[in-house]
């Protein structure tokens, strides 16, 4: 990558200053001469801060000052101030860059200078085929300018030749170290390599976590699994037993149901009850024997008589309706009326009179008749009883034919008591009490066998539920650690890859320190030789495993602390170059008054030299009159493809300056 | 924010030119970047870009040797 051209208005002294720089391949340094304090500095600060945003090699009395020009400020026509510098660059591939920042400020109320922010301060454009893209800015913008060159290498592109002088003196082997790490960019690696381990040590912390049991698991499951199938087999076999002492107990309980002594004693109650059911029945029948013998006493004269009597009825009553049998007058009533001489119907029967006479006479006549009367009556009398008599046998046929049934029934229900009776005496006298007993005993046996039985089944079952409740609990928790065995599993995996990863991450970064590090030796060692007016006087410039770096006599001493000042910028100017070249950036040097301390001859020799180590490199030298010496410019003139004075155009304030091309 | 954008050519020349497998060499490539991304940071939140970038190219180096 090489730089077109910086464009700078309003910027320090650069009212509006734009320098070309030289890009050919053989013509490729840029010499830009200017007296010290002229503006040498504040371009390369022009440049970092068109890129990075800040002045990086900023001199002291222009720290906190604005940017803007005062020149600019003084020919005010307006209150915002824009300061910007515009950077053009040619990218490897022939494509254009342009790069432009700006800042505005305004003047405050009390005369000072205010930032205003904006939010586009910074933009680049890309060439594209022959357009170019739009705007990009802010952090985009940043971000292409860093992918091109990083900032924090920086210092490797854009020399400070004043500073150098003190490079080594002020450098620690750390400092060595870091820039070394930092252009080859094993930051990266040492940042990657720690990250890397502290994940891998997240991963362990986890893995230690997931110490999976998996197997502890399946062999208690299988242990389990085993008893239960054995436990399933003693429940069966108990089962079986429990069935077959059940069964036998039913079997002799049945016995016993029908013999047992219980039986016995149920058949003797039930004997006693029928033989008390048999007295009562042959009471019943004596009682009904008795009442039809009575029935038959009762009706039997009556019944034998029956046709008599019915004939005598049948007489008395055809002569009472003939009227043959008189009224029934009774003599005592006729006695009392002719006592009281007073007829029934009051008629006076004393018999005083002829009349009276009369009268008396016919009711003394009726005494003569109340004889038969008394005759009557006893017929009448005697016809009532034949009634009475007639009618009392009016019920006898159904009464003896029901006392007839009565008693049949109660004999049919004697005799099959009596039937039942005969064989519960046979049942018990068949009955045989000895194995009556035994299968008690043995009913009794296979009761309690199965009463244990079904006690040692619930156990067994108990037993069975608990170890199946144990599988299930094992088989979750299995299932479990099988996850956790596949997550330790991969989380053993992630370590190793880690592992791995560390390991190879160390390796690339020992071997590409180590060969950085011998690119850097061999190249500072090298060029600082080659640069160095005292030949022969040093070996070369080391650099240890530790990053010390030496710089061995011939004689076998140490030299670097007896380097003189210009000795030490040439030896800090092959390192930084050095440095440069192994860094893998294409990125322009600029080199801001590299031969300050080293005088004419030396500066001669670096001058005849320097092309040669940066060859490929697109070069600019800041450099002050003395410094571009005759001698200089002559070895340069191959190289040098532009020449530009900056000119002091307000020496007295050093606020404006001109750049101008002078070759 | 300063970032920086490439790895230096020497350094991926390296990872290329190693005898590494090729997804230790992905890997080291993809944290390279993370790192690049955070590069300014001074406290980078980087793990989780590490372990999706670990946990994908050790899976597919799993699935790979399960094959």
């Amino acid at each position: 990558m090489q730089l077109d051209y910086v464009h700078m208005k309003n910027f320090r002294q650069y009212l509006d200053a734009k320098v070309e720089f030289a890009r050919s391949p053989t013509k490729n340094f840029t010499v830009i001469q200017g007296a010290n304090g002229a503006g040498k500095t504040n371009l390369v600060n022009a440049i970092t801060w068109c890129l990075f945003g800040e002045e990086l090699h900023v001199d002291s009395k222009y720290k906190g000052l604005p940017l803007v020009n005062t020149t600019a400020l003084e020919k005010k026509s307006e209150n915002l101030f824009e300061v910007k510098v515009e950077l053009q660059f040619t990218q490897s591939d022939g494509k254009k860059m342009l790069v432009t920042r700006t800042a505005h400020y305004k003047e405050g109320e009390d005369g000072s200078l205010v930032e205003v922010q904006s939010p586009h301060s910074l933009t680049v454009m890309r060439q594209v085929g022959r357009e170019w893209t739009p705007q990009i800015h802010g952090d985009d913008a940043q971000y292409i300018i860093n992918n091109l060159i990083p900032p924090s290498i920086e210092e490797y592109f854009f020399f400070d030749g004043e500073r150098m002088d003190d490079y080594f003196k002020e450098s620690t082997s750390r400092d060595i170290r870091s820039a070394v790490f930092q252009i080859s960019q094993l930051e990266l690696f040492e940042k990657l390599i720690e990250h890397l381990g502290a994940r891998k040590g997240s991963f362990l912390k986890e893995a230690r976590g997931f110490s999976p049991k998996a197997e502890e698991k399946r062999q208690m499951i299988q242990i389990h699994a085993r008893s239960l199938e054995v436990d399933q087999g003693e429940l069966q076999i108990l089962l079986q037993k429990k069935n077959e002492a059940e069964r036998l107990e039913e079997e002799f309980g049945e016995k016993l149901k029908n013999s047992s002594l219980e039986h016995i004693q149920r058949l003797e109650d039930e004997r006693s009850e029928l033989d008390r059911d048999l007295t009562g029945l042959r009471d019943q029948m004596a009682e009904i024997e008795e009442d039809k013998l009575k029935l038959l006493h009762r009706a039997m004269p009556v019944v034998f008589a029956y046709g008599a009597l019915q004939k005598t009825k049948s007489m008395i009553d055809g002569r009472r309706e003939a009227g043959l049998i008189p009224p029934l007058y009774q003599r005592i009533f006729i006695e009392n009326l002719l006592k009281k001489g007073n007829c029934i119907c009051d008629s006076d029967i004393t018999g005083k009179d002829e009349y009276s006479a009369a009268r008396r006479k016919k009711v003394e006549s009726y005494l003569e008749a109340s004889e038969l009367s008394e005759k009557s009556n006893e017929l009448i009398e005697s016809n009532v009883h034949i009634q009475k008599m007639m009618e009392s046998i009016v019920n006898f046929p159904d009464d003896i034919v029901g006392l007839g049934k009565k008693l049949n029934k109660t004999l049919e229900s004697k005799e099959e008591k009596e039937k039942r009776l005969r064989k519960i005496d046979k049942e018990i006298g068949e009955s045989n009490v000895e194995n009556i007993k035994l299968w008690g005993r043995e009913r009794e046996k296979y009761a309690k066998e199965k009463d244990r039985l079904i006690g040692e089944i619930a156990k067994k079952e108990q037993l069975i539920e608990r170890r199946k409740n144990i599988i299930r609990a094992c088989t979750i928790e299995l299932n479990q650690e099988l996850k956790k065995e596949a997550k330790h599993s991969s989380l053993l995996d992630l370590l190793a890859f880690c592992d791995e990863g560390i390991k190879s991450a160390q390796e690339v970064r020992d071997s590409i320190m180590k060969k950085v590090k011998e690119e850097i030796e061999r190249k500072t060692s090298q060029q600082f030789l080659a640069l160095i007016w005292k030949t022969d006087t040093y070996k070369g410039v080391c650099i240890d495993d530790n990053y010390n770096v030496s710089v061995p006599h011939v004689s076998g001493r140490e030299g670097l602390g007896t380097l003189s000042a210009g000795e030490r910028q040439v030896c800090a100017l092959s390192f930084m170059a050095a440095l440069n070249s192994v860094s893998g950036f294409e990125v322009p040097i600029i080199i801001d008054t590299p031969l300050a301390r080293i005088s004419t001859e030396p500066s001669r020799n670096i001058a005849r030299k320097l092309p040669a180590y940066l060859q490929d490199k697109q070069v600019t030298l800041l450099v002050t009159e003395k410094e571009y010496s005759p001698e200089v410019r002559k070895e340069l003139s191959e190289r040098v493809g532009k020449t530009y004075l900056i000119n002091v155009i307000e020496k007295e304030r050093g606020n404006l300056a001109k750049v101008e091309l002078i070759d | 924010m300063i970032k920086l954008s490439t790895v230096n050519r020497r350094i991926l020349e390296t990872i290329e030119d190693s005898k590494f497998p090729k997804d230790i060499k992905d890997l080291l490539k993809a944290l390279l970047n993370v790192e690049l991304k955070n590069f300014a940071d001074k406290y980078p939140l980087y793990a989780k870009d590490y372990d999706r970038i670990i946990m994908n190219l050790a899976e597919a180096r799993k699935r790979k040797e399960d094959r």
